[in-house]
């Protein structure tokens, strides 16, 4: 594939990349835009090579994770060795008039979100948000398709608990119900 | 796949979440073009820090080497005259060697220099004791000797025979003899 080729397919992927670089991101949007961006200057300098052996997507979100979690690496080490305090620096709040705009039940189901570990929200993401199968999700995360149907249960459990706790005081009627749906 | 519940109304919230995020999303080629501009990792990750850290290192390193072959290629003149003379403890230069064995370590040498100092020292003893079992003789070896040894150990002196036999001539034979 061709470097004008694979700039298409870049293109047609572009929206959902820069939601799972925010996911891979908690939300912050300029630290999206630096991982994309690095990302894309992977694929340009050669570093990030795609050879076929999954779809372009798949491999693409591989990519952006990986970008995410050596970006955040290097943040926390710039956060550690700099003597400045970063007090008050919330992912979440970065931008408080999208934040503002946000409906009151997307705010809290973003919340709960936040609330999850790591691997249930990446593998929620990738299954609701970008729409992947178990399998690419797994592919995606480098673990096993067990492993990612077990965040995948425990992510839905976990969030509709937090759901529930936070839906409680307010009456917005979250159903407690359980689910037996699978998702394959 | 199947969705029911839970699943429907997770799927509406990340739905909604998706329309929140294309707002907020960048232009492509925006981020791409930012991309293409970019100068590479490698030449923003030599920070001045690391280029000192690294040339720090090599000095250390180089000086480290310099002063270790330094010390290996002059090895101290009374090690090597010890060296020498192992064998031989009445020698007075064996005890000239001690002496200024005694003086190098006065000097204090290096610690690579001492070490072999010590080595020598610990090890002079067993040389002495190995000269003298070498120089030692048995107290019956007189009853060995005998008048004629020297006749079997010696050679014939055939000048002294011929002079001896030269007197049994007469004289013309003597002067036929010696033409």
């Amino acid at each position: 594939m061709d470097t004008a080729e694979l700039k298409a397919e870049l293109e047609k992927l572009h929206d959902s990349s820069f939601g799972w670089a925010l996911s891979c991101c908690r939300h912050d949007r300029s630290d999206a835009e630096e991982v994309l961006q690095t990302v894309y200057l992977k694929i340009l300098q050669g570093k990030a090579r795609y050879r076929g052996e999954a779809s372009l997507r798949t491999w693409l979100f591989a990519v952006i994770r990986k970008t995410a979690i050596s970006e955040r690496r290097k943040q926390l080490l710039r956060t550690l060795s700099s003597v400045v305090e970063t007090s008050g620096s919330n992912h979440g709040n970065s931008q408080p008039a999208v934040e503002f705009e946000r409906s009151e039940m997307q705010r809290r189901f973003q919340q709960a979100l936040r609330c999850l570990p790591p691997r249930q929200q990446e593998t929620l993401h990738l299954v609701f948000y970008q729409d992947l199968s178990l399998r690419e999700a797994a592919d995606v995360m480098g673990v096993s398709i067990g492993s990612a149907r077990r965040h995948y249960e425990r992510g839905k459990k976990r969030l509709r608990e937090a759901l529930d706790q936070k839906e409680g005081g307010y009456g917005l009627g979250w159903r407690r119900k359980e689910n037996s749906g699978a998702v394959l | 796949m199947d969705l029911a519940g839970d699943e429907k109304r997770i799927r509406a919230l990340f739905c909604e979440l998706s329309l929140e995020d294309e707002s907020v999303t960048p232009r492509f080629e925006e981020l791409w073009r930012h991309a293409e501009t970019t100068k590479p990792d490698s030449v923003r990750s030599l920070r001045p820090s690391f280029v000192l850290l690294v040339a720090t290192v090599a000095l250390i390193a180089i000086g480290s080497f310099a002063l270790w072959s330094r010390s290996r290629s002059t090895p101290p003149a009374q090690v090597v005259v010890a060296m020498a003379n192992p064998s031989n403890p009445s020698n007075p230069s064996t005890s000239t060697t001690v002496q200024d064995q005694d003086k190098v370590t006065q000097t204090k040498p290096p610690p690579q220099h001492r070490k072999k100092l010590a080595r020598q020292k610990k090890i002079q003893p067993a040389v002495q004791e190995l000269a003298i079992l070498s120089n030692w003789q048995s107290p019956t070896i007189s009853f060995l000797q005998s008048p004629v040894t020297p006749a079997f150990t010696s050679l014939p002196q055939l000048n002294q025979s011929a002079r001896e036999l030269e007197s049994f001539l007469p004289n013309n034979d003597v002067k036929e003899f010696k033409q």
